[in-house]
């Protein structure tokens, strides 16, 4: 048979008390001096038996505690209840805090003696994980919060679970008065065709994710805002019915798409023209041909040519801010002559405008360095404006200036001139003023040549008078 | 003799299409000025004004206040026809660069309304 354990005899207590590996028991007096440790214990606190015994058990609390009078509550709370519980953290030899959990019993010896017998477990590595655990859940909510998307959850119904901040920012619910709403009825009004809605729900049904369902959505601050939304099931999680829909802000993007646009438009419209003109030259050109009127087949093909040579202008343009706006532009430099090439540039123009005065005033007759040909493009550039806005005045003026480290040029014309409201911004993109709107152009002109200019180190500028005139600027280094 | 108002701001569109309208009998004057076009109405008595987008503020002016609100206004575009363009009040338009035969049929069509 076999032989049951005496369980009333100290040695089996003793057993228990000294060979137990997760509970430290501590044998307190009713004074609080601990008596007698166990080994656990003088393993997790670093304590010898010697170290702590006869001292007080205050030491085991933390200098707050012991000022907050905590191990004496203790002390009484055990003495006058019979029992206490530890869910507490306590201080080692070396002063580190360990996470316990446990409990004191009073026990009476049979003298009547009373002690506490102290029975602690050390969950110190529990406790360490749960509060990362816990910092972790407290990560994921702060970056929730954070985040500009509003990120909601939502269970096999469509009713919403859980919702970040963001979720106000896009319909007037703040928490916890969305909760149990049916996300499809929030976005009814929005979801002309039900297909936000009806996406959610066959991923639902399918376990099936989707993204970028575009939808304009009227926020609570009266903004017509146009969102992307993408929405995922939630696997691996307790929440394995649900899906996760994230409501992505994309109205700057949808704006830029926009200009895009517009822009392609502008350019479609003015490329337009000279092909309009094409057209009808050729076919004048064929009906002057079966007249044999050689003087109208003459002009024609002139016509023609100018048209071809103005669509080809308005490509290379394009072409140029592209490449500019894309910070390719290359520099072909050489050394010239600066008067030179004015007048090449002035060549070309008079070439295409005859009935035009431009007048030259200055001296030019010094070596430059620079890219020659873009130069003499901004030189053209500039007169065949003063020449476009002249407003009839045949008259344009080209001075050369200098000084011992910079060559100035100015254009000056009398035409329609700019008002100060525009003149900051005729240097950018696509700027056409607007009382020159219905003058040829895709406005890309003044841009390029700014960007040349920029590209020698050198400035531009300009001054007007709205209804006087025009002088256009530019300086490069030598 | 029909009478066509040519407004557009390309100097080479209008002396074309002046050219081309007239081997078609058709009467032509043109002008690129905004503030001309209501003198020049005036004293030609067009049958059509033939109008560009560029001007498109002018449309809506000649055909809300003004006396010759009657007379048909025909649309030319470089743009692909967009909502804006639908929205103005003209009678018909037409895009660049221009289907000859088309452009013929339509000022045709539009000149039998007001006969």
């Amino acid at each position: 048979m076999q032989k049951i354990p005496d369980f009333t005899s100290f040695n089996y207590f003793e057993t228990i008390f000294h060979n137990a590996e997760q509970n430290n028991v501590l044998l307190i007096n009713d004074k609080g001096i601990v008596i007698a440790v166990n080994d656990a214990f003088t393993r997790s606190f670093g304590y010898h038996s010697d170290d702590i015994i006869g001292n007080s058990m205050d030491v085991l609390f933390t200098e707050e505690d012991q000022k907050n009078g905590k191990p004496e509550k203790e002390l009484k709370d055990v003495l006058t209840t019979g029992q206490a519980l530890d869910n507490n953290y306590l201080v080692s030899k070396q002063g580190k805090l360990i996470w316990v959990s446990g409990e004191s019993v009073l026990v009476k010896s049979d003298k009547g003696e009373k002690s506490i017998l102290k029975i602690i477990q050390n969950i110190q590595q529990q406790k360490i994980s749960e509060l990362a655990l816990q910092d972790l859940s407290e990560f994921n909510d702060n970056i929730l919060s954070s985040i500009e998307d509003v990120v909601i959850v939502l269970d096999k119904n469509m009713k919403v679970v859980k919702a970040n901040k963001a979720f106000s920012t896009i319909f007037k619910f703040n928490e916890p008065d969305y909760a149990r709403m049916n996300f499809g009825d929030l976005i009814r009004p929005y979801d002309i065709f039900d297909q936000v809605q009806n996406s959610i729900k066959t991923a639902i049904k399918t376990k099936k994710s989707f993204s970028n369902i575009p939808l304009e959505i009227e926020t609570p601050s009266g903004d017509k805002r146009v969102f992307d939304i993408s929405c995922g099931n939630m696997q691996h999680t307790d929440w394995e019915n649900n899906v996760l829909v994230v409501i992505h802000d994309i109205t700057v993007h949808k704006q830029v798409e926009r200009e895009r646009e517009d822009v392609i438009g502008f350019v479609a419209h003015e490329l337009r023209n000279p092909l309009a003109n094409l057209v009808l030259c050729n076919e004048i050109m064929s009906e002057a041909i079966k007249e044999n009127n050689h003087e109208e087949i003459n002009d024609m093909l002139q016509r023609s040519k100018n048209n071809v040579s103005r669509l080809n202008k308005m490509i290379a343009e394009l072409y140029d801010a592209t490449r500019v706006y894309s910070g390719n532009l290359i520099l072909d430099i050489s050394t010239f002559n600066f008067r030179e090439m004015i007048d090449e540039a002035i060549e070309t123009i008079q070439g295409l405008q005859p009935s035009y005065n431009i007048i030259v005033t200055g001296d030019g007759n010094f070596p430059v360095k620079g890219d020659k040909y873009r130069i003499i493009q901004v030189v053209t550039n500039y007169l065949s404006n003063g020449i476009k806005y002249s407003n009839g005045k045949t008259n344009v003026i080209l001075a050369i200036t200098h000084n011992n480290t910079t060559v100035t040029v100015s254009v000056k014309d009398e035409g329609l001139g700019i008002s100060n409201k525009q003149l900051p911004f005729i240097f950018d993109r696509f700027f056409r003023a607007e009382n020159t709107r219905n003058l040829e152009g895709i406005g890309l002109g003044l841009y390029l040549s700014r960007q040349i200019i920029y590209a020698h180190k050198g400035q531009v500028w300009a001054e007007s008078e709205e209804g006087k005139g025009s002088t256009f600027y530019f300086s490069i280094p030598f | 003799m029909k009478k066509i108002l040519v407004v557009n701001n390309d100097f080479d569109t209008m002396t074309l299409l002046k050219n081309w309208l007239e081997k078609r009998a058709y009467q032509v004057k043109f002008t690129g000025n905004s503030d001309e076009v209501f003198t020049i109405i005036k004293k030609f008595d067009p049958d059509l004004i033939f109008i560009d987008i560029t001007h498109s503020d002018l449309i809506s002016t000649l055909k809300v206040h003004h006396e010759n609100k009657f007379v048909p206004m025909l649309l030319m575009t470089g743009y692909t026809f967009r909502e804006a363009t639908r929205k103005l009040p003209v009678d018909d338009a037409i895009e660049k660069p221009f289907n000859l035969g088309l452009l013929e049929e339509k000022i045709e069509t539009l000149l039998r309304k007001t006969a």
